[in-house]
């Protein structure tokens, strides 16, 4: 395991920043190898120092309370430590800059072996805050601390910590860094962000602040940034410039032009003091091509492991035991469903509730008989929840529980009998003719047109279908593939026209059943026909509003758009129950 | 699209707030339709007055002679303006009614969010306080919270359409707002892809800041919810139509905001009319996951519908009713057709305006607004000039059952016997849907059945009928014909009311059964004898719990059930006499279902194209009437089209349809100059329209123009260039 003691690509940037963009981008590392070299390289750290024994109970809060203590000024012992720590540690590389290097991670062991032992708790600290992610946070730190010369690219997929890892990381680091974060995802525009980007530096610089006009052309930003930054880093400071969430660049409107721009920011400005820093969860791969510029170091920050998330959320919980049990026997099976820790954390919660439903005592330690019995309570809740993992899990009206912690409890028992009712009834409120509107839209949209005669004429059209079908097996066959095509193909688009005639159909066949129900409704009857024609339109926009249908665009004088029913069978059916409508028999199947 | 157009606006018309400003061209409009359609409102008056104003002219007698004729027309304006003066009267006391009524159901959904809200926003705050500096922090908060998601409640209105809850989530913003809540609310417009999530923020921006910055971003909101006014208080975000919103915008917008949710407590209302399907639908599995949901239900239309009825319907607050006729084309127009709240009252102010603007001695009705209403209509009828007060006794319910006392007292007796029968009939029917609501009978069915003239006759002649019939456990509604469901499915109600249910009922018939002495002391006697009874019973369910149902099924549990229903039968049998039934209740029950119908279905196609075809009888001019069928040349060019078209089928040819219209300027020009030269020459006459031809031809398309514009032909296709289609049929 033992290393050459190469020197720090780090300080080599810091030493020879002009030619660094001529040195070819060579940071491409492999996560994989590196993992493994860095859990190797964390393995022998742990019992070297017995101290760091995890202190699984204590709450994570308070270790995040903690966490920022040693920043403040009030620390003096450590934050001068620490100081010394990184004033020292560009000594012994600096000598051997010149010579490059190539295998980034080969020099990474010893340089951590020899820090840890002097600065054990707050880096501890640090990789305590951050479980699993002991490798990326050892790399974050070492590409971040003095101000490397190369843009950091922290990618993998969401909900892996890497805006934590990086804020933490940057709290570590000393002198306390200063600090211009844009959060792209809720930037609404690049105006946007260079307006967020520009306020927070003239916050820091702390200068003269008149007013300046927000650039709208990002030919307009650079040197806006440029002169904003020029403040700080005169007086010697190191700006971070994180950039989070990348990808959501490519999404806005000229986001395609953006994306390089700030991809080449390191180019563009040429200041040494400035770090770039991008978090982004799609791979690099998506940015390469859209920038001739340098590469930036990579730190990949992989799903967690079973373990691994067993372990985050085991965290600060009042009653590891009886937690830890419930989470081998839940944890599995949602872990094939999803591997994100706010999703697995947002489902554990409600049944974490109902695990513990049959226990008195939370607090108690339960045995495997206990263990047995809360496993058998919980079974069906957690099928439940493992197909509603990507739903969403709707709660019982609060009215129902006046007092709030009950209320999660009578959640999913009311969940299970509003799905049981949901079968049978409509569950909002229609009328009539917008009934038979709804379901004479579903008919035009899932019958081929060639078939409106034969099945809503008064002979049945049967026999004529008959006699085809009898003719050749050929063009059974061919209708057969037609019929095929015209499933996958999904619900037709339709002309208004078709759904009127069939509208007309289907209500002048159900009259007299309504006739028949209504026995004194001798007004409506004489004109039923005209009124339940006359504000068709109406309902028309109104399915259109409720996304029952969809239109296509239309002449505004002409009226000849297209529709196109998006109700699935369930709902047409259950609304054809509630006006007593044979709608099967008039859906035509294969 | 025009039709619906036309609707829209009429709705909205409608439904608008009470304010003279509104009504008056409202009124004005009807009366346009009713008398002639181009003359300014002055004159219109006059030719209302001049001509019977409504198809309901039964009782509208005109004077004969000519000196009555000019004092009449002063004392008829005057009495329009009584009229007018009744309808605002009335309507606004029916509206005021309306507005409390949907209040006080609303009321309780607003409480329901409301404590929705404060559970969440404390629930927020539990997990962390953010200080004002870490707030406004660019970067997120590191907090120990795994998942960030936003609280959202989903309120299911329960109907398709929208109209209805438009005023119940603006009620509802007033309400969080006036109980400490950020509010800012976001339409479907605003959540659309053409303004996108910049757009939404903007809006946002705008409700709660007070000068907003020129670039819109959530930080400017965080840095305002820093104020120390602002701090304690969760801002909601209110998204009335879910389902008309871009789910790609929205789901950004949840997005965005879900990064700052503990640092910033929004939460979200969303109203969603179908289905709980319509989120999952519309956002992606992403922004999903990034709300904390929670379902909220309002009450359903026929809830609110039930309310209402009762309100303004079954308690005749402002002394106006409709017939039955009128009650079941509403019921059938709000079940079948539309189903809002919303359009059932426009229908039921269109019949109120209809009745005022139409019944020439409805403004009567007032008097119920009096506190002296006697008093009130012996002044107004004692002023009635000779012709209304013959009017109002040949009114068709007085002659009917006329008893002719002396005309001065005999009106407003009337009047007061009338409302005093109301009111009764108004208590039992309350009486009897108290009953039957346990056997979820609805009020708007036991309200059309009860209102029901023709029943009642029948009834009338069942009444020798033994009483028997309705003890001994057969269904009454065998005996009293097959119209009746409702008022027997109610009395049946009440035979099997278990005994507790039964004292509740009977508590509140002696609430509902106040003004009426003798019948209070029969409820009064009987709930004396459940008392003992339920008492007993309670002394024996302390006993034994299991044998306790079949002891009341075995002792005194029958005869009390049967008391009951005899007691209610009674009243139904005495008191139920509906409206119709009475004399001179043609004064303030609206009864003309068919000018309800045309008017509220409206038609305006149809009746564009009958103005077009029989625009003579319209316009009474000379050149016309002498024609005949005939079509003149004089006709307006539109209108000659409009004729000429009838005689093709679905498709009209173009040439041929030039041709024709050609042909009858053409005929009109020669015979002009026929009768203004008198002269034998042809063929000078030829010659002239030649010349007119390219004039001839811009005629013949701004009238196709104008056709299609009025939605009555549809332009040629690329396919069949030379013809038109028709689209309205017949005439």
């Amino acid at each position: 395991m033992s290393q050459p003691v190469t020197p720090r690509r780090t300080t080599r940037a810091s030493a020879s920043a002009p030619d660094s963009p001529s040195s070819p981008p060579k940071s491409r590392t492999k996560p994989s190898p590196r993992r493994q070299l860095l859990a190797a390289a964390a393995a022998p750290d742990s019992p070297s120092s017995p101290p760091k024994s995890r202190p699984k109970t204590s709450p994570r809060r308070q270790l995040l309370a903690a966490a920022p203590v040693p920043d403040s000024p009030s620390s003096p012992t450590k934050s001068s430590h620490k100081r010394q720590l990184h004033a020292a540690a560009p000594f012994p590389d600096s000598p051997s800059s010149p010579t490059k290097s190539r295998p980034k991670s080969s020099h990474k062991r010893p340089l951590l072996a020899a820090d840890e032992p002097k600065e054990d708790s707050p880096l501890d600290v640090l990789l305590e805050a951050l479980p699993g992610r002991r490798a990326q946070a050892t790399d974050l730190l070492r590409l971040l601390a003095p101000a490397p010369v190369l843009p950091v690219l922290l990618h993998g997929g969401a909900a892996t910590g890497k805006t934590r890892a990086l804020l933490l990381a940057l709290r570590h680091l000393r002198p306390s860094p200063r600090l211009v974060y844009a959060a792209l995802r809720s930037l609404p525009s690049p105006r946007a962000l260079f307006a967020s980007i520009l306020s927070q530096l003239k916050a820091l610089s702390s200068s003269n602040s008149s007013r300046q006009r927000v650039p709208d052309k990002p030919s307009d930003f650079i040197p806006a940034l440029r002169d904003a930054i020029a403040g700080i880093v005169s007086q010697g400071e190191i700006v971070y410039l994180v950039f989070d969430n990348l990808e959501v660049v490519r999404g806005w409107d000229k986001g395609g032009q953006l994306l390089p721009l700030l991809l080449r920011l390191h180019d563009l400005l040429r200041l040494p003091q400035v770090v770039l820093v991008y978090v982004s969860s799609t791979t690099p791969d998506a940015y390469y091509a859209m920038t001739g510029s340098v590469e930036p170091n990579h730190v990949y920050f992989p799903d967690y492991t079973v373990d691994e998330v067993h372990g985050i959320l085991m965290r600060g919980h009042p009653n590891p035991k009886l937690y830890s049990s419930f989470l081998s026997v839940v944890l599995k099976p949602l872990f094939r469903v999803t591997r994100r820790v706010d999703e697995l954390a947002a489902v554990l919660g409600p049944l974490f509730r109902r695990y513990c439903e049959p226990l008195g005592d939370l607090n108690g330690v339960p045995d495997e008989g206990i263990k047995r019995r809360l496993f058998e309570h919980l079974q069906p809740h957690l099928a439940v929840a493992l197909n509603e993992t990507f739903s969403v899990p709707i709660r019982a009206p609060l009215d129902d529980c006046k007092d709030g912690i009950s209320g999660g409890k009578g959640s999913v028992k009311r969940q299970f009998g509003g799905r049981d009712g949901l079968s049978s009834e409509l569950e909002f409120h229609m009328s009539v003719s917008a009934k038979y509107l709804l379901l004479s839209a579903f008919l035009a949209s899932r019958n081929p047109a060639t078939l409106d005669a034969a099945l809503f004429d008064a002979t049945g059209g049967t026999d004529s279908r008959n006699r085809k079908r009898k003719s050749s097996q050929a063009s059974i066959d061919r209708k057969d593939t037609m019929a095929e095509e015209f499933l996958m193909k999904g619900p037709g688009t339709f002309p208004l026209e078709r759904l009127l005639a069939i509208f007309q159909c289907i209500t002048s066949v159900s009259e007299d059943m309504l006739d028949e129900v209504e026995c004194e409704d001798t007004i409506m009857g004489g004109s039923g026909m005209n009124a339940l024609m006359s504000d068709v339109l109406l309902q028309l926009s109104t399915l259109c509003n409720s996304n029952f249908l969809s239109k296509s665009r239309s002449c505004p004088l002409e009226g000849s758009g297209r529709y196109r029913s998006n109700i699935d069978e369930d709902l047409a059916l259950k609304v054809a129950r509630s006006v007593s409508f044979p709608l099967s028999k008039y859906m035509y199947r294969r | 699209m025009f039709l619906l157009r036309c609707r829209c606006l009429l709705a909205i018309c409608i439904s608008l707030p009470l304010s003279p400003v509104f009504l008056q061209p409202f009124f004005v409009l009807h009366k346009a339709a009713a008398g002639a359609s181009l003359t300014t409102s002055r004159a219109r008056r006059r030719v209302d007055i001049s001509q019977p104003s409504s198809p309901n002219t039964k009782s509208a007698k005109r004077p004969r002679d000519e000196d009555e004729d000019e004092d009449d027309e002063g004392d008829m304006e005057l009495y329009e303006q009584l009229r007018l003066e009744a309808f605002h009267r009335t309507w606004s006391k029916i509206q005021s009614t309306i507005n409390e009524v949907l209040r006080g159901i609303n009321l309780k959904l607003f409480d329901q969010v409301l404590r929705w809200v404060q559970e969440s926003f404390s629930t927020v705050r539990s997990v962390m306080r953010p200080c004002p500096a870490e707030i406004q922090q660019p970067y997120p908060l590191l907090t120990d919270v795994i998942c960030r998601k936003i609280p959202t409640a989903f309120v299911l209105t329960k109907n398709a359409e929208f109209v209805d809850d438009v005023t119940t989530f603006r009620d509802l913003s007033d309400h969080l707002e006036s109980n400490g809540c950020h509010l800012a609310k976001l339409s479907s417009t605003e959540l659309s892809g053409k303004h996108g999530v910049a757009g939404c923020l903007r809006s946002l921006l705008r409700q709660l800041l007070s000068d907003v910055p020129d670039v819109a971003d959530v930080s400017a909101l965080a840095s305002w919810y820093c104020g120390a006014k602002n701090y304690d208080q969760p801002i909601i975000i209110v998204i009335d139509d879910l389902e008309q919103c871009s789910g790609d915008v929205l789901g950004e917008l949840v997005m965005t905001l879900s990064e700052w949710v503990i640092k910033i407590p929004i939460f979200f209302v969303m109203g969603i009319a179908t289905t709980l399907d319509a989120p999952r639908k519309l956002l992606s599995s992403e922004a999903l996951q990034q709300l904390y949901p929670c379902q909220l239900t309002m009450g359903s239309p026929s809830e609110r519908m039930n309310a209402l009825v009762e309100a303004i319907l079954v308690k005749p607050c402002a002394g106006f009713c409709i017939s039955h006729e009128v009650a079941v084309f509403l019921k059938n127009y709000f079940f079948r057709h539309d189903g809002t709240i919303t359009s059932f009252i426009s229908a039921l102010k269109l019949a109120c305006s209809k009745h005022f603007s139409v019944e020439p001695l409805s403004f009567l009705c007032m008097g119920t607004l009096e506190e002296d209403c006697e008093n009130f209509w012996r002044d107004k009828f004692g002023a009635l000039p000779q012709a209304m007060q013959k009017q109002a006794f040949g009114l068709p319910s007085c002659t009917r059952e006329n008893n002719s006392i002396k005309p001065g007292n005999n009106l407003v007796e009337g009047l007061s016997a009338l409302m005093k029968l109301q009111r009764d009939w108004s208590s039992v029917l309350s009486c009897l849907y108290e009953a039957g609501r346990h056997g979820k009978v609805q009020l708007l069915d036991v309200f059309c059945e009860a209102i029901n003239p023709d029943l009642h006759t029948q009834k009338d002649s069942n009444v020798e009928l033994p009483m028997s019939k309705v003890t001994n456990g057969n269904l009454p509604s065998r005996n009293s014909g097959a119209g009746r469901r409702f008022l027997p499915q109610a009395l049946d109600t009440v035979r099997y009311m278990p005994m507790e249910t039964l004292f509740h009922v009977l508590k509140v018939w002696s609430i509902h059964l106040e003004g009426m002495n003798e019948i209070n002391d029969k409820v009064k006697e009987l709930q004396s004898t459940t008392t003992s009874a339920t008492s007993a019973d309670c002394v024996r369910i302390t006993k034994d719990k299991w044998t306790r149902s079949t002891n009341r099924a075995a002792n005194g549990a029958v005869p009390l059930n049967e008391k009951a229903i005899m007691l209610l039968d009674d009243i139904t049998r005495n008191f139920l006499v509906p409206v119709e039934c009475l004399p001179f209740h043609e004064i303030i029950c609206f009864k003309n279902v068919g000018v309800l119908q045309s008017a509220l279905i409206g038609n305006p196609r149809r009746m564009v194209q009958l103005d077009l075809l029989k625009s003579q009888s319209r316009l009474k001019c000379s050149c016309c009437s002498r024609n005949g069928i005939a079509v003149s040349a004089s006709l307006h060019d539109t209108s000659i089209m409009c004729n000429l078209a009838q005689e093709y089928g679905d498709v009209i040819n173009l040439h041929d349809w030039y041709l024709s219209f050609d042909g009858i300027i053409n005929n009109a020009n020669s015979k002009g100059k026929r009768k203004l030269i008198g002269s034998p020459s042809k063929k000078k006459s030829k010659a002239t329209p030649q010349e007119s031809e390219a004039m001839i031809q811009a005629r013949f398309c701004r009238a196709v123009t104008e056709l299609q514009i009025t939605g009555l032909l549809r332009m040629p296709s690329k396919r069949r260039p030379d013809l038109v289609q028709r689209i309205a049929f017949g005439p």
